[in-house]
């Protein structure tokens, strides 16, 4: 993705030029020309396996296998010839021998690449076999609890087990071929995985033998894919979220490692609160305008006494983070601000960080002098803290949450900003809505401290609003004015502050 | 046509200061949406003085429904269904015009069997005579021809019944597939056209007596919105309408695609590019089209009327039953449609009204990157702004009906 | 056919284009059109350049979005502005040019085809061209208080609009 500086190669893919940087595979340069060369045991996390055939072209005269023919510079590789097309048929006759006739049951629903395969090329002659209906899937304690296999649909494409011995590096899987008789996939019961990366066989696999448990295998065309980044821990990986009328379906990864962690895969699941999608004051629901006079009642006198405590989360997009700071630190109009982050320590390689605040290298700007949430029970008990402000997302009820609630029901005032209804909305004065991540525009920041786009799937559920805006109003009813009346002017606040947080995409 | 002076003042005031105006005894009048004619997708704003227009604001976009954003959302296949919604009153050329760009893009259209593309002609210039049909008797309506109008009303009738035994329903027939048509003609159905060609000669031979011969129609045409060529040109018109004054343009003629070149037929053209020459050129069309037809039929050979190319065309049946790749490729057809490869295209059709045109734009992908339509009635309502000052209001109607812009080709 | 073939001889344009400083020209053909693209300052000599040759017929005007998702909004090129003209006969010729997403303007060629004028208004309501010298830019197809700009990439096709009132009259005004 960075790679602008990297020399580049020129190809002539079917008469269009293409530029890819270098090194590179034929593969990849038939990729970027979007000449639809459909490879099943390549696949960017592992090495090029070579074994399938199916993405057999014509470079420079010679038919190779795409995807393991490193790219010369200036190669003329030719995808429809004759030569290379018989190569990929008679490739794909054997390979779909081995696989049975189900595609109308499969629960693939077409998410398949054996199905682009046989779809793209011309005809081959292939056995007949008609199912009716999948065997059912069995399951293995090996590859966890969430996985369902179905080995009948192997065509032996070596993906998974060379993602096993190569990249997690556990000899899970083999493929163990009898004399005159195709591969089997056998799963070795011995081991273990030895971390959350079960649910990257669903989408390392491309015909379906590994199949998601609980995350729905949703019919991919009836979903629209919305580039965004991953919202679980400091790596931020880039995913393509999948959804269908503004509702998340499934997340597939997008370039960086190629898979994700299981985290990344069960975003869709339900949360274990419902959404918070409508202000709350004094346990009842009200309007906007109502809940922000209540809140600013409330807060005022906390404000002038110089006893506001601003609680914010590393897990709020760098947006939100720059008005809630712009509001407490730069207008020092809170007497301490806490940040709430969870970092358990324990990176689980090769993509989980032990970080799981997504935007901790934002807070670390943005927020340089607030001090650890631990430190707000010791303030409220001493007096130094009368109103509580807490903004931001809380996808997941960390360690140490239950106590932090316990804590904040001894404070005289709490106002809290929250996408869903967890515990603290119950004990608050006034509650507002906040738009997740999947909902308004933003950017996280990694570890690695590269900024990367949010892009929304959907319009806020209910009244929820961006938390930038929400601290816009907010701030306005308390009598300050921060100018955030649109996203352009957060940005222009960032880009005059802090030019490294803004990805330079970012619209 | 109510007058707008009678109405709520500041809506009278609006008006006016929208429009170019002489000052003087100028009155706003706004004909449509709502007119019998206008049929709900274009308002005309006219400034008049007396009887003569002053100026003209054709304002069109009531019927936008997006096609352009849709189609590149939709598979290839699936977008055929919506592009016959384009010129609904001659669906079948708008799909036979998106089909051959596709193909084109693919790069098949020299493979397309002989038989699909005779049928794609019949059923084309079909709707071709169908759609002039529809276009010269609501003009002749318009200047209180009733009976003109009837008698083609009732032969579009008798020519959607016949369209509907070779394609299936009335309007947006799914009949035009990539690779070919959906199906055969029934048998019986060459000797219900024969049937049926006379009968249509007979009443384009008596609609030219009862219209050409009529003083008061030629009063009524002759001169009125004259368009010289090189106007013509500037302006973007295509079709009958650039025809008419005497532009020598026919995409059928200039790059013949469906075999066209296998057919003996003339282009007309106009002299003056008036509103008579309009007629005139249409009503020479109707004939010219019967001609393609009987011939297409002449030259029918047997053999297919889809390719079979299992990346773009379902396989059949008996091969899906027998065969695991095909089913593969039905399914992935079904639920993505065919995938097309990194490319462009601008492909232009004869339609009814002029130059059909799409420009598809591929980035390797079951989704277009861009689908373009240029619409023949977009640029013909262009010019219409322009050429309506100085003549009558009573001139308005026939010469939009004579344009025949029609809103969903023109909104798209 | 002979304006066609002469047509194909890009180089007094080329000639013409290096002497005001746009070298930058670069020609090709697709199924049904030859196109030649020039720099963005160099749009209306060229245009002119192609109605002395006898590319008198207006054809189109359109606008190509080609951003994808993963990649900058702001790259260069991502919008290509495509003029299709008709030399006689059955040949179209196309003139291009690539602009960024913030310089989104050409000058209108209206007073060379005077029917490009609806279709600059078309390139200016679904894709935000800003059409200098045009005689009359406003909206066409969609109604003056629309917000965006729809057929651009990053306008999603659910993307909800705000209520209007809208008055029996209200296209009149529109700008």
């Amino acid at each position: 993705m960075r790679s602008l500086s990297a020399p580049a190669l020129l190809a002539t893919v079917d008469g269009e030029v293409v530029r890819v940087a270098s090194p590179a595979t034929v593969l990849q340069a038939c990729e970027a020309a979007g000449a639809g060369v459909v490879a099943l045991c390549a696949h960017d996390s592992v090495s090029s396996a070579g074994t399938c055939g199916s993405c057999q072209v014509i470079a420079n005269g010679m038919v190779v296998r795409a995807c393991r023919e490193p790219l010369r510079a200036d190669a003329v590789i030719n995808t429809r010839g004759k030569a290379a097309v018989v190569a990929r048929r008679q490739a794909l006759a054997q390979v779909a021998a081995k696989h049975p006739s189900a595609c109308s049951v499969c629960h693939q629903s077409g998410a398949c690449g054996l199905q682009d395969a046989l779809a793209r090329s011309a005809p081959v002659p292939s056995p007949a076999i008609t199912l009716n209906a999948l065997p059912a899937g069995t399951h293995s304690d090996a590859l966890g609890d969430e996985v369902v296999l179905h080995k009948e649909l192997c065509v032996g494409c070596t993906r998974c087990t060379s993602f096993a011995n190569h990249v997690l590096k556990v000899p899970l899987l083999s493929l163990q071929a009898e004399p005159g008789h195709a591969p089997v996939l056998v799963v070795n019961e011995e081991e273990k995985l030895n971390a959350p990366y079960a649910l990257a066989f669903t989408e390392l696999c491309p015909t379906g033998v590994f199949t998601a448990k609980r995350v729905p295998q949703t019919q991919r065309w009836t979903t629209q894919a919305t580039p965004s980044v991953c919202p679980r821990c400091a790596t931020g990986c880039p995913v393509w979220l999948h959804h269908d009328h503004g509702q998340l379906r499934r997340v597939s990864s997008r370039g960086g490692a190629h898979f994700l962690c299981d985290e990344g895969y069960r975003l869709p699941l339900p949360p274990p609160w419902p959404r918070l999608s409508v202000p709350v004051a004094g346990g009842a629901v009200v309007s906007w305008d109502r809940a922000l006079d209540a809140a600013s009642a409330l807060l005022a006198p906390a404000m002038k006494a110089g006893t506001l405590g601003v609680v914010l989360s590393a897990q709020a997009s760098t947006f939100d983070l720059c008005a809630i700071s712009a509001f407490a630190i730069e207008r020092a109009l809170a007497t301490r601000t806490y940040v709430w982050a969870h970092n358990d320590g324990q990176p689980l390689p090769p993509l989980v960080s032990g970080d799981k605040s997504a935007n901790r290298a934002a807070v670390a700007v943005l927020a340089n002098r607030a001090v650890a949430l631990e430190q707000l029970p010791i303030d409220l008990n001493a007096g130094t803290v009368t109103a509580v402000l807490v903004v931001g997302p809380i996808e997941l009820a960390p360690p140490g949450f239950a106590a932090l609630v316990q804590a904040l029901q001894n404070a005289p005032v709490l106002v809290v900003a929250s996408v869903y209804e967890d515990p603290l909305v119950p004990i608050a004065k006034v509650a507002f809505p906040l738009a997740p991540f999947t909902e308004t525009q933003g950017s996280f920041v990694n570890g690695a401290g590269h900024p990367q786009a949010l892009r929304p799937v959907s319009a806020p559920q209910g009244d929820a609003l961006p938390g930038w805006e929400l601290i816009n109003h907010l701030a306005r009813r308390l009598g300050v004015e921060l100018g955030f009346d649109n996203l352009t002017d957060v940005r222009g606040h960032l880009l005059r502050r802090h030019p490294s947080l803004i990805e330079e995409s970012q619209t | 046509m109510a007058p707008i002076k009678h109405r709520r003042k500041e809506r009278a005031h609006r008006l006016v200061l929208d429009l170019p105006s002489a000052g003087g005894d100028s009155l706003g009048l706004v004909l449509g949406p709502s007119h019998p004619v206008l049929r709900g997708s274009t308002r005309i704003v006219l400034e008049v003085e007396g009887e003569a227009i002053r100026a003209a604001d054709v304002q069109v976009g009531l019927l936008h429904r997006g096609f352009e954003k849709e189609a590149e959302s939709s598979p290839y296949d699936q977008t055929l269904l919506l592009v016959e919604r384009l010129n609904y009153v001659s669906p079948l050329l708008n799909a036979a015009g998106y089909a051959l760009a596709v193909e084109r893009l693919l790069g098949v259209q020299a493979d397309i069997p002989l038989r699909a593309l005779r049928l794609r002609v019949i059923v084309g210039e079909l709707s071709r005579i169908g759609d002039h049909l529809t276009c010269l008797g609501a003009t002749a309506l318009s200047l209180g021809a009733s009976n003109a109008f009837y008698l083609m009303m009732d032969a579009r009738a008798r020519l959607w019944r016949l369209l509907e035994a070779a394609a299936g329903p009335r309007l947006g027939a799914p009949y035009i597939r990539l690779g070919g048509v959906a199906r055969d003609l029934p048998d019986d159905w060459v000797s219900a056209f024969r049937a049926f060609s006379p009968g249509l000669r007979r009443i384009v031979w008596r609609v030219d007596r009862l219209l050409g011969e009529n003083p008061m129609f030629r009063e009524r045409t002759r001169g009125i919105c004259a368009i010289d060529a090189a106007t013509a040109r500037g302006w973007g018109l295509t079709g009958p309408v650039a025809r008419a004054s005497g532009v020598a343009c026919d995409v059928r003629k200039d790059a013949p695609y469906f075999a066209y070149d296998d057919y003996d037929f003339d282009v007309p053209l106009g002299e003056h590019g008036d509103n008579w020459d309009r007629y005139a050129v249409r009503m020479e069309e109707l004939r010219q089209s019967l001609r393609i037809v009987e011939q297409a039929i002449g030259r029918l050979s047997p053999g297919p009327v889809l390719l079979d190319d299992p990346t773009f065309v379902p396989p059949a049946l008996e091969v899906r039953q027998t065969q695991v790749w095909a089913q593969a490729a039905l399914q992935s057809l079904a639920t993505q449609g065919p995938f097309v490869p990194a490319g462009e295209v601008y492909s232009a059709t004869e339609a009814a009204n002029g130059e059909l045109g799409f420009f598809i734009v591929s980035k390797g992908g079951t989704r277009p990157v861009k689908c373009r339509v240029r619409a023949p009635s977009f640029a013909n309502a262009a010019m219409l702004s322009h050429i309506l000052p100085t003549h009558a209001v009573s001139d308005v109607v026939p010469t939009y009906c004579l344009f025949n812009v029609v809103g969903g080709e023109c909104d798209r | 056919m002979t304006v066609a073939v002469a047509l194909h001889d890009w180089s007094s344009l080329q000639a013409l284009l290096r002497d005001q400083g746009h070298p930058a020209v670069a020609t090709g053909s697709s199924p049904g059109l030859v196109w030649i693209e020039v720099a963005r300052g160099a749009w209306l000599t060229s245009a002119a350049w192609l109605h002395r040759e006898g590319c008198a017929t207006f054809i189109d005007l359109t606008v190509t979005d080609l951003w994808l998702p993963n990649t900058s909004p702001r790259a260069p090129g991502r919008f290509v502005v495509q003029l299709v003209l008709a030399a006689g006969g059955g040949t179209r010729v196309a003139l291009r040019t690539r602009l960024r997403a913030s310089e989104l303007a050409l000058p209108s060629v209206t007073s060379l085809w005077p029917g490009a004028n609806w279709f600059e208004r078309e390139a200016f309501d679904l894709y935000g061209l800003r059409v200098t010298e045009h005689p009359d830019l406003r909206r066409i197809l969609l109604y003056a208080e629309f917000m965006g700009h729809p057929l651009r990439k990053d306008y999603e096709k659910q993307r909800r609009q705000p209520l209007v009132r809208v008055g029996p009259l209200s296209k009149l005004g529109q700008g």
